[in-house]
């Protein structure tokens, strides 16, 4: 068990540098001064591009740039935003915070309903039940997330006025304590929604067909062959081993939640890091963008990583591949 | 309550049909087999003749959706389960009827640790007694360490593995153990040593057995009875000793001959001429008629219902070459 974490965790550290490396390269591939790109497009102070050049020793050999930048980050300087007047790392932060209050509710909530949904519909395939899950969730993985985002706005914020139809939090008023925790909530429920049927639809369809597989088993067999009640065998034999695959795609998911939900948050104006990637796309913010990219990146290999460990967790013949004596 | 002597198992008449693609396999026809409590019953016949097929639909383990069952009787412990719902099926396996399936590696949980496949047994059939010391003592039964309750399936070997199903089988008191092709998968030694162990366990608690083998030598050592099986039909039934020594269907004298033909002349695999018949286009009469150098004329138009294969013991044949007195043929095997 042991000697499987160390091996996936030695393969994440050399994709980390791969993508500082990268990282670093895209600034001296921005056509023009890499000035530029570590400063973005805004109007900066005098003497600031003069003050960055040396911080990043530009005018030094490639190699000792990139040691200087590789000082920096480390020290957690990824720069400056004028555009939003605070340096990058609390910026998106700050902002990965709200995007993660979306997305995860939002992907454990999908995760849970779509297998829940696929074990009720696998063991009776074919049938109107499951012909309307795979149905639905076919619609629910095509339809357009922004079209089903203002839909929902017209009929829940506009006609019906029972939820608001934009931002995090009621700007009328100021709130306070569980107020202003209701408030937010109150706000996440319409973007919330809208990511959950969709990964509801995502998760539905790989589940049920992994359900379906685990079912087809000999090990069933075995199973109802001592007599244990279908619904039991269900839970307990079929459900662990259909999770292995749905493993893979929640967690895939989970390492693209930062950025899963650009479009969303556009449509509900939330402010979280797909709105800061818009607005620094307008805005030509250099350094954000490049901020975010890291992050991003940074957050998917962790979610492999923990996806693997999940594995592990779940199939002890992955664990026992690699020495039993771990 | 005291068990009443008498047929733990009959299968009268059967006939199943799986739907594929369209086309009707005719798995099961006609299909007869008794086994009486206590008694250890052999099953033979080669691949696909539908051996697979009576053992599940014994539980009630093929979905209707599969297969159907067109005509005949399955009767468990006098019960006529034939029209049994899913929920009256789960009261009767494991006890009375449990089973034991070929490949000990598929047929257990992956994720599951070997311990809890087999308390899960015990739990339902005998929640009474102690759990951990229930399960200890099935181990002690099949001869497997204790230490195998913490083991992943894929820790053992298949000896063990095939063990450890068994343990799971028996930790539900059955009165009739279905064991389908148990050692097939496995190694000659260790084929020797599982086949020990199922006669040592029958014979300790008394329990029936349905053995079942493409392999007419290992069925005609554990067994006490035998029935041959072709193409879904049982063309032969009797003492082991008596179908093993005397066969008497033309195919079971082919079969007995090709096992000895192997053993014989290395290297050179002797046969039955011909093809198993296409189960999807059985013709009427008797299906072993493309390949018997016997045939008569009313081979191919019906199959008997049963004649004394007049070997000096209880033993049936369904062929018309026993029909008369004065074989046609030498059953010993140059014909
Ligand atoms: N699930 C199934 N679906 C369709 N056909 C099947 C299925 N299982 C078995 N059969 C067919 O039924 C026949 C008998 O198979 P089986 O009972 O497994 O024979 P055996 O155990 O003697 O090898 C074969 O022709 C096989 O192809
Ligand atoms: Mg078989």
């Amino acid at each position: 068990m042991r000697a499987y974490l160390l091996a996936r965790l030695g393969w994440a550290v050399p994709i980390v540098i791969a993508i500082l490396i990268i990282n670093f390269l895209i600034i001296h591939l921005v056509p023009g001064d890499p000035i530029q790109a570590l400063v973005g497009d805004f109007p900066t102070p005098p003497g600031y591009a003069e003050q960055i050049r040396k911080e990043y020793g530009l005018d030094q050999p490639l190699l000792t740039q990139l040691w200087l930048y590789l000082v920096n980050l480390a020290g957690g300087n990824l720069g400056f935003s004028f555009a939003n007047r605070q340096p990058v790392l609390p910026l998106i932060l700050d902002r990965a915070r709200f995007t993660l209050l979306l997305m995860l509710p939002a992907l454990t909530c999908a995760a849970v309903l779509g297998v829940v949904l696929a074990l009720a519909a696998a063991p009776r395939a074919g049938s109107l039940y499951d012909s309307s899950v795979t149905a639905i969730s076919l619609i629910g993985f095509s339809v357009p997330i922004f079209w089903l985002g203002q839909i929902l706005i017209i009929a829940f914020a506009i006609k019906l006025r029972w939820l608001p139809a934009q931002g995090m939090i009621s700007l009328r008023e100021t709130l306070t304590g569980w107020a202003a925790v209701a408030d937010v909530l109150w706000h996440l429920v319409l973007p919330g929604f809208s990511v959950t049927i969709y990964y509801i639809a995502v998760v539905a369809r790989v589940a049920r067909a992994s359900v379906l597989d685990a079912l087809s088993q000999d090990f069933v067999l075995t199973a109802k062959a001592k007599g244990l009640s279908g619904r039991y065998v269900l839970w307990r034999h079929v459900l662990p081993n259909a999770l292995i695959p749905v493993a893979t795609v929640i967690g895939y998911n989970f390492g693209y939640s930062l950025t899963g939900a650009i479009l969303v948050e556009t449509v509900f104006a939330w402010p979280g890091i797909g709105n800061l990637f818009i607005a620094s796309i307008g805005n030509r913010d250099y350094p954000v963008l490049q901020g975010i990219f890291l992050l991003t990146a940074v957050a998917v290999v962790l979610a492999n990583v923990v996806t693997d460990m999940l594995y592990a967790v779940l199939d002890p013949r992955v664990r026992g591949s690699y020495g039993k004596n771990a | 309550m005291a068990v009443q002597p008498g047929n733990i198992l009959e299968i009268d008449a059967l006939s199943v049909t799986y739907r594929v693609r369209g086309k009707t396999v005719r798995a099961m026809n006609a299909a007869s087999l008794t086994v009486r409590d206590g008694e250890a019953v052999g099953l033979v016949g080669e691949s696909g003749s539908g051996k697979s097929t009576l053992a599940r639909v014994s539980l009630g383990l093929i979905p209707r959706k599969i297969a159907r069952i067109e005509s005949g009787r399955i009767l468990i412990a006098g019960r006529d389960a034939t029209r049994f719902s899913e929920t009256e099926w789960e009261s009767l396996r494991g006890d009375p009827v449990a089973m034991v399936f070929q490949d000990p590696l598929t047929y257990l949980n992956p994720v599951m640790r070997v311990g809890p496949q087999i308390a899960e047994s015990v739990r339902r059939h005998t929640p009474e007694l102690p759990l951990d010391q229930r399960v200890e003592e099935l181990l002690e039964l099949v001869k497997l360490p204790s230490v195998v309750t913490r083991a992943y399936p894929h820790e053992l070997s298949g000896g063990m593995r095939q063990r450890a199903l068994l343990a799971v089988a028996l930790g539900c008191r059955p009165r009739l153990l279905i064991a389908d092709e148990p050692t097939t998968a496995l190694d000659v030694t260790t084929q020797a040593e599982i086949l020990a162990l199922l006669k040592d366990l029958r014979r300790r608690l008394g329990m029936a057995m349905l053995l079942i083998s493409h392999d007419l030598g290992i069925v005609a050592s554990a067994c006490e009875r035998i029935y041959v099986m072709y193409a879904g039909h049982t063309i032969e039934w009797g003492g082991a000793g008596a179908v093993f020594q005397t066969p008497a269907h033309p195919y079971t004298v082919g079969l007995l001959r090709a096992a000895h033909a192997v053993r014989n002349a290395e290297g050179r695999f002797a046969t039955i001429a011909g093809d198993p018949p296409n189960l999807a286009e059985l013709p009427p009469g008797c299906p072993f008629v493309p390949r018997c150098s016997h045939a008569l004329a009313e081979c191919s138009r019906d199959m008997p219902e049963r004649f004394d294969a007049r070997s000096g013991d209880p033993h049936s044949v369904r062929c018309w070459l026993y029909e008369k007195p004065g074989l046609g043929f030498d059953r010993a095997g140059t014909g």
